[in-house]
């Protein structure tokens, strides 16, 4: 590069505004040629780019979507919601045979009862578990070989109203 | 200020009329780069779609795009040139087409020697002379890409046609 060359490499401000172009014929030679091979992209190469641009969109789209559950998994999720809140309540208002207020406070104060004895039996470490768990089918051994906390809850169980022990082991 | 695309219709619609010049500038910038230049291009897009709530309007859409795809392939550019200085890659491809006449081989002489000529240029003359030359974009619209003043732009594309008369000259592909 001589010094007689404008600066290249100089900020704009500092290029000489009063410098002509080059003449338009030879400018308009060099926007024929072009710098680089344009010809090999016709519409079928721009078709398939359109395509991967939109599909590129879409994906992002998507990715940026807030996170909500589809309504179908939200409508399941609210019945569910809905059935678990209404089961402790309907369940024993239908099957009991119209039980006064009374008998279902102490129904179910007898069967929290029941439920604590059998809890704290179970962790109670001078009752072997093995026999527990091994007599599962307690109803259908013979007494003799029943440990003696089933005993008890069967005791407990003969002493309730027919009635009473359906309203227990109805599946709610 | 309204969205540049207020839905996908209208964003498929400026696709269609850009994509384009977005892309042969960026092959252009990248030196033949095909793959680079049709990333850069669907980047591009990309771009545009994700941001169009920041678009001010202060500049036409087809100015925002060629801006948006100038700076995606000059950050391109300078990560392969990242990789060139550790020995990663080899450099940038020239162009692809392989010429088989006479013609066609004295054409791709005298393109190589014109690409050769304009990426010798300072970026800036060279960022100015390939949007004026082949982007066909104005002088203003060449500022709002290169985020100059348009005279600027007038001078720097001045000066880079000079340059490249003269460095042809001594080539003898002028």
């Amino acid at each position: 590069m001589s010094t007689l060359d404008p600066p290249e490499d100089a900020m704009s401000d500092d290029l000489d505004p009063a410098v002509s172009p080059a003449p338009e014929a030879l400018t308009d030679t060099w926007a024929a040629r072009d710098v680089v091979d344009t010809t090999p992209y016709d519409d079928a190469f721009f078709d398939a780019l359109a395509d991967d641009i939109e599909a590129a969109v879409d994906e992002a789209t998507v990715t940026r979507m807030p996170r909500r559950w589809p309504p179908a998994v939200a409508a399941v999720a609210a019945a569910l919601l809905l059935g678990w809140f209404l089961l402790p309540t309907e369940g024993p208002t239908e099957l009991a045979s119209a039980p006064t207020p009374t008998d279902e406070t102490s129904l179910e104060a007898l069967a929290r009862g029941i439920g604590r004895a059998a809890t704290a039996d179970l962790f109670d470490p001078e009752i072997d578990s093995t026999s527990l768990f091994a007599s599962a089918d307690w109803t259908t051994v013979d007494d003799d070989e029943v440990p003696g906390t089933y005993t008890s809850l069967l005791e407990q169980l003969d002493q309730l109203d027919a009635s009473d022990v359906d309203t227990l082991f109805t599946p709610l | 200020m309204d969205r540049p695309f207020p839905d996908r219709a209208a964003f498929s619609a400026a696709v269609a009329e850009h994509q384009r010049g977005v892309f042969f500038h960026a092959l252009r910038l990248t030196r033949g780069d095909e793959q680079l230049a049709r990333d850069v291009t669907q980047r591009t897009f990309l771009k545009a779609w994700t941001a169009r709530d920041g678009f001010r309007g202060d500049s036409s859409v087809k100015t925002w795009l060629y801006r948006i795809a100038h700076n995606l392939a000059l950050n391109e550019l300078r990560r392969a040139h990242r990789r060139r200085e550790i020995g990663q890659d080899d450099d940038l491809p020239s162009a692809s087409v392989e010429p088989s006449t006479p013609a066609d081989i004295d054409d791709a002489r005298q393109r190589a020697a014109l690409r050769d000529a304009v990426h010798a240029l300072s970026p800036r003359q060279r960022d100015v002379t390939l949007l004026r030359l082949y982007g066909d974009l104005s002088f203003a619209e060449i500022a709002g890409v290169l985020g100059i003043s348009a005279n600027s732009a007038k001078v720097n594309y001045h000066h880079a046609t000079r340059n490249l008369e003269r460095r042809l000259a001594r080539g003898g592909a002028a």
